[in-house]
């Protein structure tokens, strides 16, 4: 009888310590870097956001078109940023931080793009109706964009049994609306090796 | 003696051989017969699904059938919960002890991987049929977050690691909500398993539609770089079409029902070969699988083969139900359309079970082996005072794990047997396609889609 006890309780007083534990969750930092699956993940997109906001206002091309416009400050709009990588990469999450750091800085003005702008002047049409003359916002009165922001992301996969490098390049570049002339190009590359 | 017998009609009572798909027997016979009112009462009145161990299996059925009813909200509802489940569901001591002690039967049901699929599938299809297409893309996303962790899982090669039929899906959505960045990874991430595959994945070969897809996204963002890498890996040449005036409808047809789990009986000796280790062998000789230490905490010193001459093992196996009908087309406006397959269920069911054969097997004659000892260990000795009583004792064992000796049968039964898919140019307006089905008799439906210029989905289901 004994035996068949030790057996049993064995059985399970091991398997309880041994199963996994109750979820836990903690909070922390944004900025510390966790990596788990070797993916891109937030640790990328802040170090991208870093990179290229660093780059794009340093730069001469601001101070440029400020010479030959009477100090005024460029208007940018911020493009598509295709991406051809193995992944489904959210571009938005370091692209926002970058028109952050352009309104932060003060340096450059940004006019809304995309299907935001669509919202913008959907709601201009529908105030020709419904505002007052008086609070009603014109069509045709939009600050025009001087430079485009638009961007690609990339990536190579190289891998072997339990190893594997992935290679990411993120591009961004500004173009002059109106002359096609590409004034800025930025990169930034992350490279990592995962071993399973 | 008497209490032996007590124990054996008692234990007799307690674990029927019945599998699991002879005791929902009464919700799967209604549905087949497409009663899906009736299925629904029946799910509600069965025990077996309402125990806490099979809450996922009731969820996902009850989920299909409210599909299957048209009420999708309360469909989702379920999905949702058994999406969460799957998700949190852990291996608790209790389900270590129950598996271990009694049989894989008693332990809470997490899941197949392939039925993990499965959710998102329903889940997106409810959510457009609801018009709730940015609640379709939030599936998109999550049929990534399944597949990343159905990778991880399946380090090994040659194993089932990824779901192409979900990736096509997850293409499929990405496109009707206008991301066609995000569609063609989409496409392209299956179009690079099948390549990897030789072109066949799980009983599935690249559909033509799969390719037309990958290179129409890949011209409409631009990446001409990629139109021509993709024309010569899949030997075709991209032919650009005006879209049609009134959009497109993706059409799933599913078909038949996935297979069920049987019980089967394997014979096992464990010996202990020339380095010590000690191995499972059947009399065939065909396997040799090791004791699994790790699984049952079991002692080595405590095994003495003596105590484990002979084991019966209960193990799964599926068993194809045959579908009724084996093809299917589509005419509108004097044109047919022809499906193609796009994910095989049952299929996949038989070569993931094959996949962790060895793995499970090895657990399971382990546990069975403790068994064996704890049988063992209480059997009297010569000169044991309470001889009968221990011997009463020990035969109760015996019974009582020979009774307990159960293969897990449980899976989603009402999952199809097959897909298959199709993509049909809509007129502007009101389209009735006529949908065929041919097999041992032929049964044509008619299927209504309004064509808004937009990219539609809809699903028909033969159950049979």
């Amino acid at each position: 009888m004994k035996r068949i006890l030790w057996i049993v309780t064995a059985v399970v007083a091991v398997s309880a310590i041994t199963v996994s534990c109750s979820r836990k969750v903690t909070r922390i930092d944004p900025g510390e870097q966790i990596d788990l699956s070797g993916r891109w993940n937030n640790t990328d997109s802040r170090l991208t956001a870093e990179k290229m906001i660093d780059d794009i206002l340093k730069e001469k091309w601001v101070g440029d078109y400020q010479e030959g416009h009477n100090g005024q400050r460029p208007v940018v709009i911020v493009g598509f940023v295709t991406n051809k990588s193995h992944e489904h990469i959210d571009a938005e999450t370091f692209v926002k931080d970058v028109e952050q750091s352009f309104i932060k800085t003060g340096r450059v003005r940004l006019v809304q793009g995309g299907k935001k702008r669509e919202e913008l002047r959907a709601e201009k049409a529908d105030q020709q109706t419904n505002a007052t003359t008086a609070s009603m916002k014109k069509f045709g009165m939009e600050q025009g964009a001087d430079f485009i922001l638009q961007g690609s992301i990339n990536s190579i996969v190289d891998s072997q049994k339990r190893k594997k490098v992935v290679y990411y390049q993120v591009n961004l570049e500004l173009t002059n609306i109106q002359s096609n002339e590409v004034v800025w190009i930025g990169d930034k590359k992350i490279a990592k090796y995962v071993t399973n | 003696m008497v209490r032996a017998s007590a124990v054996l009609s008692l234990m007799l009572f307690l674990f029927s051989c019945a599998t699991y798909n002879t005791r929902i027997g009464s919700y799967y016979s209604q549905m087949v017969k497409g009663n899906y009112s009736q299925a629904d009462a029946a799910l509600e009145s069965n025990k077996l699904l309402k125990a806490r161990r099979n809450q996922l299996l009731y969820l996902l059925e009850k989920g299909k059938m409210t599909h299957l009813l048209k009420q999708y909200d309360s469909s989702n509802n379920y999905f949702n919960q058994a999406d969460l489940f799957m998700e949190d569901v852990r291996t608790s001591a209790a389900d270590v002890a129950l598996g271990t002690l009694l049989n894989p039967m008693m332990q809470t049901y997490k899941g197949e991987d392939f039925e993990k699929f499965m959710v998102h599938y329903y889940k997106a299809l409810n959510y457009l049929y609801l018009g709730k297409p940015d609640e379709a893309m939030v599936e998109a996303r999550r049929i990534s977050l399944q597949s990343y962790e159905q990778q991880d899982k399946s380090k090994r090669e040659n194993r089932y690691s990824d779901d192409v039929f979900s990736l096509m899906l997850q293409g499929i959505i990405y496109e009707r909500g206008h991301d066609i960045n995000n569609a063609f990874i989409s496409y392209r991430n299956a179009v690079d398993i099948f390549l990897k595959n030789n072109n066949q994945y799980y009983g599935v070969a690249i559909p033509d539609q799969l390719k037309r897809d990958l290179l129409r996204t890949a011209e409409l963002n631009g990446f001409t770089d990629e139109v021509q890498r993709y024309e010569n890996l899949l030997n075709t040449r991209f032919r650009s079409s005006a879209p049609s005036e009134g959009g497109e409808l993706v059409l799933f047809w599913e078909n038949g029902l996935a297979p069920v789990k049987q019980q089967q009986d394997f014979f096992f000796a464990l010996t202990k070969d020339g380095l010590g280790n000690f191995v499972f062998s059947d009399p065939s000789g065909a396997f040799n699988i090791p004791f699994d230490f790790a699984s049952t905490h079991a002692n080595r010193d405590d095994l003495k083969l003596d105590d484990l001459r002979s084991l019966r093992v209960a193990f799964p196996r599926y068993q194809e139900q045959p579908v009724f009908y084996r093809s299917a087309a589509v005419a509108l406006n004097n044109t047919d359309y022809q499906f193609e397959p796009a994910e095989n269920i049952n299929t996949i069911a038989f070569a993931t079970l094959k996949e962790r054969f060895l793995k499970e097997m090895s657990t399971a004659l382990s546990r069975l082996a403790v068994k064996k000892l704890a049988e063992a260990a209480a059997r009297p000795k010569k000169d044991d005072k309470n001889k009968d009583t221990k011997e009463a004792i020990a035969l109760a064992i015996q019974v009582f794990n020979f009774a307990s000796e159960k293969a897990d049968t449980r899976n989603w039964q009402s999952l199809p047997h097959t897909i298959s898919y199709m993509r049909v140019p809509l007129n502007r307006g009101v389209n009735v396609l006529q949908l065929t089905f041919s097999g041992q008799t032929a049964k044509t439906i008619n299927i209504v889609a309004e064509g808004n210029g937009t990219l539609q989905l809809q699903n028909v289901c033969t159950l049979r």
